[in-house]
């Protein structure tokens, strides 16, 4: 009798433990994907945060390497990857389309980005530290812009 | 004396090997995303790990027995294959990707392409492993694993604020981009507490000879060497918070982390960078091969130890031998290492249960571990981290495959 209601109450008990994990799993998935899918808007941004942070990478790697900080080929290979990811990123946003709120991100720093990576990458061939100055310099403009369209749209920047 | 020293030894060893490329990208990515808000993630995943690292000892010193040959023996060999079968898997992933971290590392140093280091690297790690002993695996590499200490004065040297990193110590819910927030949460949590670290203490305390005069030993090392390592974690975090986030950069490719010491040390910056990531990887390998042929040979009940000749423990030598080789294929086929760690530490996160719980079991069975069994509180402290982990990475790796 006394193994009966141990039984019991241990399957009740399971029970219990199920229903309560089951309940928090379904906490945490809302909670995560409450924010995990996101509006047009959102995906432009997301793609802008992310041309902004190449072109971020790309202007600390020429500093860097005009400073002496970091060798010439692993400057090279980083700018070439950073143009190819303002490329693809480029391609993706182009293929949005975009909510009237958004379309200032239809603007020319987005498309610029990838021409100024591209002469800093002909200035670090050339081991011309002089010829870097002026796309470091257009590179900061359109980056400023960037963060200011992003700001815009999504009301933060971080 | 000779106490003091081991034991200051421990702690070194321990600091010296606990970073490697989990840790490293996770930190510098939650960093440059979302600033010190992840610190909470890297204090958990370090406490669990002192807890773990610590009863792994403590239960090797007591007991005699390894975990896997007391998993085996306790719950039987058909229960044994479940978890042998998923740590083996999640190992090698790791290993991969640490091979793809030694790679990178002489990428940035040489110009030539990490696929082609694969090889090589894996040749080098085996060679260390077939001609060295354990001692020197051990603390050999960790002792050169110390460079990483880096990290910890490029974090001084930025004077954050005390304030808002204690202010992180608890969760807080991100203002935006939540499922990459909790992604990155599991990544970091993956990255510390990876069984193949407490299955290699294990081993190791067997392969030295512990008993129960070592508790002490154990005690400091897991608690002083894994609470320092854990320290250096935190300290990549900082840096990336402070000199990746303010420029908006988010960590996509290994080529970006590098930067993070130039600006703080310049041309020494990119060097000591690269050998913190090259020889923090390479003795991440050791360790995994080491641990992984750990597993299958006690699992299988095979002549094992790092100090025995390769003849006299053949299908050991053999398995350590295999793994590598395998894993360095994953990068000569090019797969990207920065995903692959990602994927490999939330993989690491969602199969913490299955290492965890046994091991648990048997910290608290009188029959191996007789009076030193676990307190409530570390075994409340443990449950709690890994059903996080546990949860979170269920949830958060599909929506991150999802979101792409």
């Amino acid at each position: 009798m006394i193994a009966v209601k141990t039984l019991q109450s241990t399957r009740l008990r399971a029970k219990h433990y199920g229903q309560s994990s089951r309940l928090v799993f379904i906490a945490a998935f809302t909670l995560v994907t409450g924010c995990h899918f996101q509006s047009p808007t959102e995906k432009i941004a997301r793609r802008l945060k992310m041309m902004a942070s190449w072109a971020a990478t790309a202007a600390l790697v020429g500093d860097a390497w005009m400073a002496n900080a970091v060798p010439q080929e692993y400057t090279l290979r980083t700018l070439r990857e950073a143009r190819q990811q303002l490329h693809e990123n480029l391609k993706i946003l182009q293929s949005y389309s975009f909510p009237p709120e958004a379309q200032r991100g239809r603007s020319d720093s987005p498309r610029r980005l990838e021409s100024t990576v591209r002469r800093m990458i002909e200035a670090v061939q050339q081991a011309e530290s002089s010829a870097l100055v002026q796309p470091l310099h257009q590179l900061a403009e359109d980056r400023g812009r960037l963060v200011i369209l992003l700001t815009q749209l999504t009301g933060t920047h971080e | 004396m000779s106490k003091i020293f081991e034991i200051a030894l421990g702690i070194v060893t321990s600091v010296g090997g606990f970073l490697e490329v989990g840790s490293i990208t996770t930190a510098a990515q939650a960093g440059a995303e979302f600033g010190f808000r992840l610190t909470w993630a890297v204090v958990l995943g370090g406490l669990c790990i002192i807890f773990l690292v610590e009863m792994a000892g403590r239960f090797a010193a007591v007991s005699k027995h390894t975990l896997v040959d007391a998993t085996r023996e306790r719950f039987g060999f058909n229960f044994f294959v479940i978890p042998l079968v998923t740590i083996t898997l999640v190992n090698f992933l790791v290993l991969a990707a640490e091979i793809g971290g030694v790679c990178v590392a002489l990428e940035f140093t040489t110009g030539i392409s990490y696929p082609w280091w694969a090889m090589p690297v894996a040749f080098a790690a085996w060679l260390l492993l077939w001609k060295g002993t354990f001692g020197v695996i051990e603390k050999g590499v960790s002792l050169l694993g110390l460079v990483t200490v880096v990290f910890i004065v490029g974090a001084l040297k930025l004077r954050p604020s005390l304030t808002e990193l204690g202010a992180n110590l608890l969760p807080t819910f991100p203002g935006h981009d939540a499922s990459r927030y909790w992604f990155l949460a599991v990544n970091i949590l993956g990255a510390s507490i990876t069984p193949y670290l407490f299955y290699f203490y294990s081993s190791g305390a067997i392969e030295d000879q512990w008993d129960e005069s070592d508790l002490t030993v154990n005690r400091a090392v897991a608690g002083l060497g894994m609470g320092f390592g854990s320290t250096i974690a935190l300290a990549v975090l900082v840096i990336a918070a402070l000199i990746f986030q303010p420029q908006g950069i988010q960590v996509a490719h290994y080529g970006q982390l590098p930067l993070m010491l130039t600006r703080l040390f310049g041309f020494w910056g990119f060097i000591l960078f690269t050998a913190s990531l090259g020889i923090a990887c390479f003795g991440a390998v050791l360790e995994i091969s080491l641990a992984t042929a750990y597993l299958i040979a006690q699992g299988f009940g095979w002549n094992w130890g790092e100090n025995e000749r390769p003849q006299k423990a053949a299908r050991f030598s053999l398995v350590y031998t295999a793994v590598i080789f395998a894993a360095a294929l994953l990068m000569v086929i090019g797969i990207d290492p920065l995903k692959l760690t990602n994927f490999s530490m939330a993989l690491t996160a969602a199969t913490l249960p299955l290492a965890t719980v046994p091991f648990l079991i048997l910290m608290n069975d009188g029959h191996y571990v007789k009076e030193h069994r676990n307190g409530r509180l570390s075994n409340s402290i443990v449950v709690a981290i890994i059903t996080l982990s546990f949860l979170l990475a269920v949830v958060t790796i599909p929506l991150e495959i999802l979101g792409g």
